[in-house]
């Protein structure tokens, strides 16, 4: 027999274990109820990496592949017309003793940006003005690898220490001419303690710092000789600098800091509060020119993000939970050779959901959540002329269902409707160029338009008792906009198809 | 085992010192963020706002005659053209009787200023006694100026006197090759221009081509007093033989065949002028099309300028007064009667390879094989054409599409 089959067979037999229970570990839409009641913590509110003893995954290998589709007109100018993810990625715990724990991942990760209209910049929406691309539409692809790696320890009687590191790589290549390529470059660390005032309450700090580069390249290659190209780079919404030129070359050298607290409160399985706090910054220092970069402009963002989530458990079948957050956004622009402000933006978003999780039998759950969002957003973009600000409401409602058909056959079903709509809208612009009126503008329309939003979330696990268990997930959504002249019979349409595996390799 | 009795050591050691110095460590790590974020060196927003500025222009002539007509050194009705070096927009402003000129509403950038007061021939009879219209006051000295909020609200700038123009401006040049064909780049050529009303004559005047390497960054834009060149030509004649007329263009090519027979987009200069017929290399000599003599090239089979950027002088140095020097030879820069500069990328010009007193600006942006060509502006077509002329390519040159050797478009 074929060593590789002898491998596998043994890797599945070897790993033989039963699953108490199925779909114990999933990923719903839901904020605070069904899944996310095992995740009101600050490993996932507040990533403090310290809690990784709370991180939910078992002691097994999950091999996942996964395709994301988003497609449809309902979009600003500078999205593409169609963005595919696939991502194919695996995923591991160990627990090295008592005190010390391990989790690593490897993903590969290929984005097909399609049908994009000039741009290419690969975090085109990041909130940075300066963005570069060329005449062509055409579509895009980023092929990336990343890595996951994160550990914890409890360094003292009450004390854990958690640290993760973040590395992500990829190439991009535009498939129309002039096929400009790029190269990107993330790494991202965070640390963070945990303090155990007492069996119930923790407190948590935690910074974490990352480090982006990526470089974008027009070559003057044959194929640039031959036929003619128009650069053209944004700083704004409007007054793009447009250039026949062959060859380019970007680099935008984006960081950012950020520190937080967070707070945990857990009464035995009745009541958990959970809190954290965080603001930091990111910027982005932009640099065209080959061999002789100067600068292009310098955007930075400062953020703040609170929240706090509690679960209180009712009876041994009725949960309720309230969630509220609020971030705050504030960034800027400037032309660092003339220090002079090119934009400057602040946007604010409070959120509060509350729910209801109730357990019919043991086999049947079912929940329901309502939230609001409010949003406030405000535009001043000095160098384009262009002033923008609105405000906006939207109301959520998810309704779901957990059914057990068996104890290896589970299945989560959930419907969601969202409500967007805008309150004081407003965009002021004068002697503005074709490049805003009939393009960007779009962007900002698209950020005051009411839309509604249809949800569907389809998840399946089966265990057939030996060689782990498989989980399907299929999550949907369908903007569409309402009242609105602009994007009339448009929409945007959002679905993933996950495929997972779950083994205990190990 | 021995692994196993250090891991319990260093368990016990950590504990030890954790015991005995928790609340410095706690101390340190909560001072240790803020510390971080300072060293960290985090930006603040700037307070000067982009087009939030409102700029006073001030001339002030260096040469007298202001002060002798107006009792000060002002310049009244002046035309000033700026025009931003990023975005090439254009701004026409005229100086009060103050000698000055507002604006407000632009964006930081550095502008190519074209300031000109062109002296009344009443005026110049007043000054010194003759009655003359050739005479303007020009910035000579302050061609490329940032306007920002840092720069001052007020900018002020010197004023020169100087006498009219050159009798023979560079009038197009076309380097970049014809769609469709290739790599084909031998259907390069120069066109002169006289904008008198008289005859003037070519003999002897030299051609040369700027000498840089972009790849080595080697240039000498700031060199104040020559102009470097590896490539020099002249034309031929000992004084009258080759006469250029009122409103005449003359095209000097790098080859005077009809290209067209080998690259069908390209153009026919088989009617050409003068030809740029290097001795040694590999180009057709056409006998019926007089050759430039050829004084110097360093590399290359033809008579070479950049597809995408160069940049071209016209000179009445005798060339035997050409300095040597190293590899290169240096032109006086008091010699070069007109000179044009193109880049790939005109807004870049700190690299610059000509110096601003010859050309503040540049023209270009031309892609290579695109066919396209530059060619310099018209001031009016009636009664004679009069070409744009003030030693600024960036707003005396447009970009043609098609090649137009012996015309104008």
């Amino acid at each position: 027999m074929n060593t590789f089959i002898k491998i596998i067979l043994l890797t599945l037999f070897g790993s033989y274990c039963t699953f108490a229970q199925v779909l114990e570990n999933y990923e719903s839409n839901f904020n605070t109820l069904f899944d996310k009641k095992e995740k009101l913590n600050p490993y996932y509110f507040g990533y403090n990496p310290a809690w990784l003893g709370s991180e939910v995954s078992d002691q097994i290998l999950y091999l996942k592949s996964e395709v994301n589709d988003e497609t449809g007109d309902f979009r600003k100018f500078t999205d593409p017309g169609d963005i595919r993810v696939y991502t194919i990625s695996a995923t591991g715990k160990k627990l090295i003793d008592s005190t010390q724990i391990f989790r690593g991942s490897f993903s590969f990760k290929r984005t097909e940006n399609n049908n994009w209209q000039w741009l290419f910049t690969r975090d085109y929406s990041s909130g940075s003005p300066f963005l570069i691309g060329d005449s062509t539409t055409g579509n895009s692809r980023y092929n990336g690898i990343l890595m996951n790696a994160e550990y914890a320890a409890r360094i003292y009687d009450k004390f854990d220490l958690g640290c993760s590191l973040r590395y992500y790589v990829d190439d991009g290549l535009k498939l129309a001419h002039p096929r400009p390529t790029s190269n990107d470059r993330e790494i991202n660390f965070s640390t963070g303690l945990a303090y155990h005032v007492t069996d119930k309450m923790s407190f948590g700090i935690q910074a974490s710092v990352y480090d982006n580069v990526e470089n974008i390249d027009y070559s003057q290659d044959l194929g640039a000789l031959l036929s003619e190209i128009v650069l053209i780079k944004f700083r704004g919404y409007d007054n793009p600098n447009v250039f026949m030129m062959t060859s380019e070359t970007r680099y935008s050298y984006n960081n950012g800091y950020s520190g937080g607290l967070n707070f945990l409160f857990e009464q035995n399985s009745e009541f958990t509060l959970t809190a954290f706090a965080n603001g930091g910054f990111n910027k982005i220092n932009v640099k065209d020119g080959g061999d002789q970069p100067i600068d292009e402009g310098l955007w930075k963002n400062n953020f703040f993000k609170t929240g706090l989530a509690s679960l209180y458990k009712l009876n041994n079948s009725t949960f309720v939970s309230l969630l509220y957050t609020f971030t705050s956004d504030n960034d800027w622009a400037e032309f660092p050779e003339f220090d002079v402000l090119y934009s400057k933006n602040n946007t604010s978003e409070h959120a509060a959901t509350a729910g209801l999780e109730y357990s019919i039998n043991n086999s049947l759950t079912a929940g329901i959540e309502a939230g609001v969002k409010y949003t406030t957003i405000n535009i001043s973009d000095y160098y384009s002329n262009i002033f923008a600000n609105n405000d906006a409401f939207k109301y959520l409602l998810n309704v779901g269902l957990k059914i057990k058909w068996s104890n290896r056959f589970s299945s989560f079903i959930s419907a969601g409707f969202n409500s967007n709509s805008t309150g004081d809208n407003n965009i002021e612009y004068s002697g503005s160029s074709e490049y805003f009126t009939s393009y960007r503008i779009k962007d900002l329309y698209y950020s005051q338009a009411g839309y509604n939003e249809y949800l569907f979330n389809f998840i399946n696990a089966y265990s057939p008792g030996f060689g782990g268990e498989f989980l399907i997930n299929l999550n949907m959504s369908n903007a569409i906009p309402v009242n609105s002249t602009i994007f009339a019979n448009q929409n945007r349409l959002n679905s993933t198809i996950a495929l997972e595996y779950r083994v205990a390799a190990y | 085992m021995f692994l196993y009795e250090r891991h319990n050591d260093m368990k016990a050691l950590t504990k030890k010192m954790f015991n005995k110095y928790k609340i410095h460590i706690l101390v340190l790590i909560i001072s240790a963020f803020p510390l971080g974020c300072k060293r960290l060196d985090i930006d603040n927003a700037p307070s000067a706002l982009e087009r939030g500025t409102k700029y006073k222009i001030v001339l002030k002539d260096n040469s007298g005659y202001m002060t002798t007509l107006y009792g000060n050194n002002l310049v009244r009705n002046a035309e000033i053209m700026i025009k931003s070096k990023m975005q090439g927009t254009e701004y026409q402003l005229t100086t009060d009787s103050n000698g000055v000129a507002e604006i407000s509403g632009i964006i930081s950038d550095d502008y190519i200023v074209t300031a000109n007061r062109w002296m009344l021939p009443s005026e110049m009879k007043i000054i010194s006694g003759v009655s003359r219209g050739d005479i303007k006051l020009t910035n000579t000295n302050a061609r490329i100026i940032t306007f920002s909020s840092h720069s001052g609200t007020e900018i002020t700038i010197p004023m020169e006197m100087a006498i009219g123009s050159s009798p023979i401006v560079i009038s197009e040049i076309y380097a970049c090759g014809p769609p469709g064909a290739g790599l084909y780049y031998q259907d390069k050529y120069v066109e002169f221009y006289n904008q008198t009303d008289s005859v003037v004559y070519l003999d002897g005047l030299v051609v040369a081509v700027v000498f840089a390497n972009y790849y080595l960054n080697i240039r000498y834009a700031n060199d104040p007093d020559y102009v470097h060149t590896k490539s020099i030509y002249k034309f031929p004649g000992s004084g009258k033989d080759y006469p250029i007329r009122p409103g005449q263009f003359i095209v000097c090519a790098a080859e005077a065949i009809n290209h067209k027979l080998v690259a069908p987009n390209s153009i026919d200069l088989s009617h050409a002028d003068f030809e740029f017929y290097k001795p040694d290399g590999t180009g057709i000599d056409n006998p019926n099309v007089p050759n430039m003599i050829y004084i110097y090239q360093d590399s290359g089979n033809l008579w070479l300028i950049g597809g995408e950027g160069s940049a071209i002088i016209l000179s009445n140095c005798p060339s035997d007064s050409i300095k040597p020097s190293g590899d290169q030879f240096l032109i006086p820069i008091k010699s070069v009667m007109d000179g044009v500069e193109y880049l790939q990328d005109p807004t870049r010009l700190d690299l610059k390879i000509l110096n601003s007193s010859i050309d503040a600006g540049a023209t270009g942006s031309i892609q290579f094989y695109t066919g396209k060509s530059m060619e310099r502006k018209a001031l009016s077509t009636s009664p004679r054409l009069i070409l744009k002329d003030d030693n600024n390519s960036t707003a005396d040159f447009d970009i043609i599409l098609h090649p137009t050797p012996g015309k104008y478009h």
